[in-house]
């Protein structure tokens, strides 16, 4: 056990997962991860190698995979931007490979004190949900996960490497910016190997109110779910582990008795239309539970989520 | 995946299937002569498109065609996971002069194990007839028949600035000397590039009053600078040829026979394996 950053579980995660080369034109948002695996790779007997911008991160870090030796970068909401063609390059040619995509501060919300400094929680973001959807320029879905604590970070990225290999294909970790700096006990020697995991359910049985996050804002959707409760509004959280292509079955399925489902994410509402369409079925009929949206600039925290909740019970 | 190379002994300038007769066709047959007399195992060949990277199907290797602009970078990687054997990347002007820019100047900075071989032929072929960041400025294109109207880029001397272990530069009909160049090119230590000018009598030859390619081939050999100074900038169209850097003055880069794998720079930040 190890307390470690979100984004340093990342990278050793990638490590013991066999990720062999790394190639990364460092960023402030993944710089943990970089200097993580610029220093242990070559540890472990493998290749690191600085270069001059995202884009040659990526097709260098393809090129090792080519060449046999699975490679992982890691980048921001800006580099991810340049990463489509290559993606999509490494998905048609089978190449694997692992992109840890870390997310950028936001703005502060306008009602924030002049003067002040925001710091993480008041800058907190979730934007790019929407760009990561069709990462790979939308000729194909890649994989993405999304961890929501630094222990899901290392066990992610541990299993996102294996099945890279399997599967000979990129696959993404999206680590939201809170995630990627918060500090928590890692097991990184666990006895087990864990598979993928594409969606986690907590209080579903029997709850009227569905609330879907990601990432930190499932964390503060948990503590709403018991705060609802205890003020007698019966809740729960769907929480989408694989963020793309979005668990539409298993969504369905936990809010299979729900009256109404609160999509709370730190953007303009990436995920609302995704979820609401998923609970339509696949045929976009029958009984459809109110979806709303909240969104919010800055931290959701779990007092605002409960209330949310029990406004819409 | 690969191909073998035609079999050309007279060295003769080929066709290509847009018939403009540049010599990139007779230009393969020799890289793929040499490469098969001083590397023990095939190479990998790393391009993207347009017309430099038809070479890389003259040659036997594997052979991975990647994004435009991104041949380096993807080559880098692809040789830190496969040390020892060569990894030979074709570029076209428009791309190392353009988007590939920066990753030429930072593969010569950083010595990346790997040799790129530029065919120069100052214009955007297979896009239009544009001109290239390389294009000459006033040079009239088929794009640009008024000529164009910025300045072109000296990919040689750029590379020999950031710090390439080895630069050369020759016509696609030099011959003998070419050969000696492809040669000490593949065995020279990496990062090493060629730069290889060849015309493009469509795109540029027949805007700018040659009367045919073989015209335009003798008006490149004119331009060029054989024992001459190397190392000063030039604005009078010519280039200096032969191996730029090392200076001629300094001993030879490399005996011929050595494999050329054997020669590459340390990888940055190898762990022991």
């Amino acid at each position: 056990m190890r307390l470690l950053l979100g984004n340093e579980a990342l990278a050793f995660g990638a490590l013991d997962g066999g990720a062999r080369f790394y190639a990364g034109h460092p960023l402030q948002a993944s710089a943990e991860i970089d200097r993580t695996l610029y220093r242990s790779i070559p540890e472990r007997g493998g290749t690191a190698v600085l270069v001059e911008d995202e884009a040659a991160a990526l097709a260098a870090t393809l090129g090792a995979g080519a060449g046999g030796l699975l490679g992982v970068t890691a980048t921001n909401a800006a580099g991810l931007a340049m990463a489509g063609p290559l993606l999509a390059h490494a998905a048609a040619r089978g190449i694997p490979a692992l992109l840890a995509v870390v997310g950028s501060q936001g703005d502060p919300p306008e009602a924030f004190g002049r003067g002040e400094r925001p710091g993480p929680v008041e800058t907190a973001s979730q934007r790019e949900i929407g760009p990561l959807r069709w990462c790979a320029g939308g000729g194909t879905s890649l994989p993405v996960f999304a961890p929501a604590s630094p222990a899901e970070c290392y066990a992610l990225a541990r299993a996102a490497a294996r099945e890279a290999v399997a599967r000979r294909g990129p696959i993404v970790l999206y680590v939201d910016h809170v995630i990627g700096h918060l500090r928590e006990p890692v097991d990184d020697a666990p006895a087990g190997e864990e598979p993928l995991e594409d969606a986690e359910s907590y209080r579903v049985r029997d709850a009227q109110v569905l609330v879907v996050a990601v990432g930190i804002v499932a964390r503060a959707a948990r503590s709403a779910v018991r705060i609802a409760r205890e003020r007698g509004v019966r809740a729960g959280l769907f929480r989408p582990v694989r963020l793309w292509p979005f668990p539409d079955a298993l969504l369905r399925e936990a809010a299979s008795g729900v009256e109404r489902l609160i999509v709370a994410e730190l953007s303009e509402g990436l995920l609302v239309e995704t979820v609401a369409t998923a609970v339509a079925g696949p045929a976009g009929i029958g009984p459809r539970p109110e979806t709303r949206s909240l969104t919010g600039a800055g931290m959701l925290v779990p007092g605002r989520i409960a209330d949310a909740i029990e406004e819409a019970a | 995946m690969s191909t073998t190379a035609p079999a050309r002994p007279d060295g003769a300038v080929g066709l290509r299937a847009c018939a403009s007769a540049c010599g990139v066709d007779g230009l393969g047959a020799r890289i793929a002569a040499a490469v098969a007399r001083l590397l023990d195992e095939p190479p990998f060949l790393v391009a993207s498109g347009g017309c430099a990277a038809t070479l890389a199907s003259h040659l036997r290797g594997e052979t991975h065609h990647v994004l435009l602009g991104r041949p380096l970078p993807y080559a880098l990687g692809l040789a830190l996971a496969k040390p020892g054997r060569a990894v030979l990347v074709f570029l076209g002007d428009g791309e190392a002069a353009g988007p590939g820019l920066g990753h030429l100047l930072h593969a010569s900075r950083r010595g990346d194990p790997v040799r790129a071989l530029v065919v120069n032929n100052e214009v955007l072929g297979v896009a239009g007839g544009f001109p290239s960041a390389a294009t000459p400025r006033g040079r009239r294109t088929e794009a640009t028949p008024q000529g164009s109207s910025t300045h072109g880029v000296d990919l040689a001397r750029l590379a020999t600035e950031a710090g390439a272990a080895w630069v050369g530069r020759e016509t696609v009909t030099a011959g003998a000397s070419l050969d000696r160049l492809v040669t000490e090119f593949l065995s020279a230590p990496a990062f090493a590039l060629l730069e290889l000018r060849a015309p493009c009598y469509p795109a540029v030859g027949r805007w700018n009053g040659h009367e045919s390619p073989e015209a335009m081939h003798e008006a490149l050999e004119r331009r060029a600078i054989r024992d001459g100074d190397a190392s000063s900038r030039r604005d009078d169209d010519r280039f200096p040829v032969g191996r730029l850097w090392p200076p001629p003055a300094a001993p030879e880069a490399a005996p011929e026979a050595a494999p050329a794998a054997a020669k590459t720079a340390p990888p940055p930040n190898r762990g022991k394996r």
